[in-house]
């Protein structure tokens, strides 16, 4: 009786474990862009080229990108957003004012009004260049701003690898930890912003206790 | 008295028989000769077979594309105004260069308001390109065709599909539409 028992509830659970496995592989599968409209065009190669406008949203390798207007090349595998562009991916949210993905090579570059909010820290910058394939992204442009943990700071280069949990920033950079205030040339922020590593000309003020 | 004679009586049976199988006959007749009226008017049915062998051809504005539409039945309603085609297939040709060919189920050639509109099944092959929808119209006055339901355009890489969609008749350019529930869709192959 127990085995009878035993052998129903296996199936099932094995029915359930198959079904789980083909709705993940039904949505990693999910490779496409919408729109309100879209015109279709061809290149003098014959390749084909899309503009999507209106509510234009495009998952891509477990990435949801949205924005007013989009244009897909897909002779360069290049699909470009204009305008109020979001994107959702593993590294966080993204928002800019423009974004190129380079399908191929996973590279995308961002421009204007640059946000990342990640679970650990908060970026802010003109221009960002992020390769997925090695999770590096470079922040630039007029005093790139970091949040990383207890961590504030500025820079003109804030480049962020995701894989090694650290942020290396580069070229006058000045922040705050807690209440201490630094300037250096280039300065590591690892451990989640726990520990910060200078070098080049350094400088802390260490803020005064009063007592 | 005078019936009473068998010889008499079988005689007038039989007049009688032939009076009736005569008039039996001629009704018969009748009716067969107005039945026939219509298979004799041969002038109708030549006109549609005749019409059956014409290839109607449409233009553009600028006469630079030409459509060369054929169909298994065609026939002619309001005075010739309207075409009305079974199972239509064309070719579409810019410069005696062919466009695109396409097929339907029916197409319906409106002479005075200058559209063709063609249903059911539509499939237009353009180079690598499969255009499907199950209804287009092409409105001569602007040269524009558009096409509704189950819009679906299949090419080597893309799949986009769509609610309608609208093109210059060369379809260079094709606009795909969605709406609130249903968006247009580009999905990768």
């Amino acid at each position: 009786m127990q085995t009878k028992n035993f052998s129903k509830l296996a199936l099932i659970l094995l029915l359930i474990s198959i079904f789980i496995l083909m709705f993940s592989f039904n949505i990693l599968a999910q490779q496409n862009l919408t729109a309100d409209q879209l015109i279709f065009d061809q290149s003098e190669e014959g390749a084909a080229i899309i503009e999507a406008t209106n509510n234009v949203k495009m998952i891509y390798n477990e990435m949801v990108i949205t924005g007013d207007y989009a244009k897909f090349e897909q002779g360069k595998q290049v699909v470009t957003f204009e305008g109020n562009v979001k994107m959702v991916m593993e590294s966080g949210e993204l928002t800019s004012d423009n974004l190129r993905y380079e399908m191929k090579n996973e590279y995308l570059e961002a421009t204007g009004n640059v946000l990342l909010q990640a679970e650990d820290y908060k970026v802010e910058s003109n221009d960002l260049t992020y390769d997925r394939s090695i999770k590096e992204m470079i922040f630039t442009g007029q005093q790139a701003y970091i949040e990383y943990g207890k961590i504030t700071a500025n820079a003109d280069q804030i480049k962020v690898l995701n894989e090694e949990n650290k942020a290396v920033l580069s070229g006058n950079v000045s922040g705050q930890q807690r209440s201490n205030k630094f300037k250096a040339d280039q300065i590591e922020i690892l451990n989640n912003g726990d520990k910060i590593e200078m070098t080049g000309s350094a400088q802390l003020n260490f803020e005064s206790i009063e007592e | 008295m005078y019936f009473k004679d068998k010889k008499k009586i079988f005689l007038a049976t039989i007049l009688i028989l032939i009076v009736v199988g005569g008039i039996a006959f001629s009704i018969y007749h009748e009716m067969n000769r107005e039945e026939d009226i219509p298979q004799d008017n041969t002038n109708s049915t030549q006109e549609k077979e005749y019409l059956t062998n014409i290839d109607l051809e449409l233009y553009n504005n600028d006469k630079t594309i030409m459509w060369n539409l054929d169909s298994g039945k065609l026939v002619r309603e309001d005075e010739g105004n309207i075409y009305n085609m079974d199972s239509p297939s064309f070719e579409a040709y810019e410069n005696e260069e062919i466009l695109y060919t396409g097929h339907g189920n029916n197409a319906i050639y409106n002479n005075s308001e200058e559209t063709i509109s063609l249903s059911g099944n539509i499939e237009i092959d353009k180079n690598k390109l499969l255009l499907q929808t199950e209804r287009i119209i092409w409105n001569q006055k602007d040269d524009i065709i558009t096409g509704e339901k189950g819009v679906k355009l299949t090419s080597p890489e893309l799949i986009i599909t769509s609610e309608e969609f609208t093109a210059p008749v060369s379809l260079n350019r094709i606009e795909f539409k969605g709406s609130e529930n249903s968006r247009a869709k580009v999905e990768w192959r």
